[in-house]
């Protein structure tokens, strides 16, 4: 397993940059369509926390990714912790899937395809700190 | 933010800047190709070839697009890239967009 960690500043100049390095890291793990899932999956995560998160003054967000061993296959969790307001965990519960929702719809997008482009999701806030882990996987194996 | 051309055959070409139309750019994107179509422009491609990520926030501007045009013309994209075209994909924007690969084969369908 090799893991690395990331620091994104409350703003989307550092998503942009975090995103661009993030995929760099992981590019040689997950198959093309993983990668474009994870880039999808953990855009919207960053950009959730800096535009709805209400960061305290200063504050960033914490992004660890892990790749799996190669013995293991094409996996990657990527962890995202913010100190920022809970997001309430019915959100991710209820999350419609993006087909269905109507495409004339200019937001409310961000959350239905944090949930679709993930394989395993998991949300919990303790202690003033949030933390989003996103699994990616080959979806053809 | 944006680069546009207005064609002979008076179809307006919107290539966003950059190769992220995400939330970072989009309202800019959207205030300026919305004041191409305040200008009078009513039959758009979204020339996406330069752009390799769009975000929720990105397809919702060019949305946003679409419906300020409404049936006073049309907004049609192309130059899809694998990632673009998943978003595309899996929001089912395929139900509302025409896409084309290219804009000269956007602009012949516009024109025919």
């Amino acid at each position: 397993m090799e893991s690395r960690g990331f620091h994104v500043e409350c703003g989307l100049e550092s998503v942009d940059a975090t995103m661009a390095a993030v995929c760099a890291f992981v590019g040689d793990t997950l198959s093309p369509e993983g990668l474009i899932r994870l880039e999808i999956a953990v855009t919207e995560a960053l950009n959730n926390v800096v535009l709805h998160g209400g960061l305290p003054q200063g504050a960033g967000i914490a992004v660890a990714v892990r790749k799996a061993a190669p013995e293991v296959g094409p996996e990657v969790g990527v962890e995202i912790r913010d100190p920022g307001q809970p997001v309430p965990a019915e959100l991710f519960k209820a999350a419609r899937n993006p087909a269905d929702i109507d495409p004339l719809e200019e937001s409310g997008r961000g959350i239905p395809l944090i949930v679709a482009m993930s394989d395993a999701l998991h949300y919990e806030s303790r202690d003033g700190s949030n933390c989003l882990t996103l699994r990616f996987a080959d979806r053809s194996s | 933010m944006i680069h546009s051309q207005v064609q002979s055959n008076g179809i307006c070409v919107i290539r966003p800047e950059g190769d992220r139309l995400t939330a970072l750019g989009a309202n800019a994107f959207r205030q300026e190709a919305s004041q191409l179509i305040d200008d009078g422009s009513n039959r758009i491609i979204i020339d996406l070839s330069q752009v390799r990520f769009v975000d929720s926030s990105g397809l919702g501007a060019i949305v946003g697009l679409l419906k300020k045009v409404g049936n006073r013309g049309e907004v049609v994209v192309c130059g899809l890239s694998d990632a673009v075209r998943q978003m595309f994909r899996v929001t089912r924007m395929e139900r509302v967009f025409q896409i084309f690969p290219d804009p000269a084969a956007a602009s012949a369908a516009l024109d025919g």
